[in-house]
């Protein structure tokens, strides 16, 4: 029987964490740097972020 | 805090915080709790005290996060996000739009959620509630990226 810990752990971490940040290096690279990605980027983490703190126990 | 040049430490700070909180948080394991208070609402902050304290404490401090428990890292990111704007006004703005993005989509939640509660949503908020940490964690490695290759450019 799986712990809580083994249970929550993510199947496949490495490559989800590879592909997370080459996507972000990705689309840093196509923006030249741009400013505005992080803009992009921290609205939509602040909304799914205030939705979700409802579900914290 | 875009008054002063602090643009690129928050643009460095944001790569370590959200590679750590990332890492950890995508992968599922513990570290580092996220920025935050131990407890949900400091009583005496709230308790005994005029309205219009009380309002005032609950939207500048308990319901955007600053003081309260933060069960996911996201949070603690976006003040640097912020603070990473380079100026005054695209840092205002931002922090305009995170601060209403942020607000009302906890406001849908609580709306949805205020009709339909069950006794055994409190297990099923736990299994959301890892899912949701798994989300944000991806979602602080794609900005990390982000963040690596706009530092690159600026250097």
């Amino acid at each position: 029987m799986k712990s809580m810990g083994e249970a929550t752990r993510t199947a496949r971490p490495v490559p989800v964490a590879i592909s997370a940040i080459g996507a972000g290096l990705t689309v840093g690279l196509v923006s030249r740097g741009n400013l505005s990605v992080l803009t992009m980027t921290a609205i939509p983490l602040a909304a799914m972020n205030g939705y979700s703190k409802a579900y914290s126990p | 805090m875009n008054i002063l040049p602090i643009a690129t430490p928050a643009l460095c700070l944001m790569i370590v915080y959200a590679t750590y909180y990332g890492l950890m948080e995508a992968s599922g394991r513990t570290g580092l709790p996220p920025p935050g208070r131990r407890w949900q609402v400091p009583s005496h902050w709230v308790g005994n005290v005029p309205k219009r304290r009380r309002i005032l404490v609950w939207g500048t401090l308990l319901g955007s996060g600053f003081a309260t428990r933060n069960p996911y890292a996201g949070f603690g990111l976006l003040p640097l996000a912020a603070a990473s704007a380079g100026r005054v006004l695209p840092g205002v703005l931002l922090g305009i739009a995170i601060g209403a993005c942020h607000g009302t989509s906890r406001f849908l939640a609580l709306l949805r959620d205020v009709h339909s509660i069950k006794s055994v949503d409190y297990l099923e908020s736990i299994s959301k509630s890892m899912y949701w940490r798994v989300a944000d964690g991806v979602s602080l490695l794609i900005i990390a990226g982000a963040t690596v290759s706009i530092l690159a450019f600026r250097l």
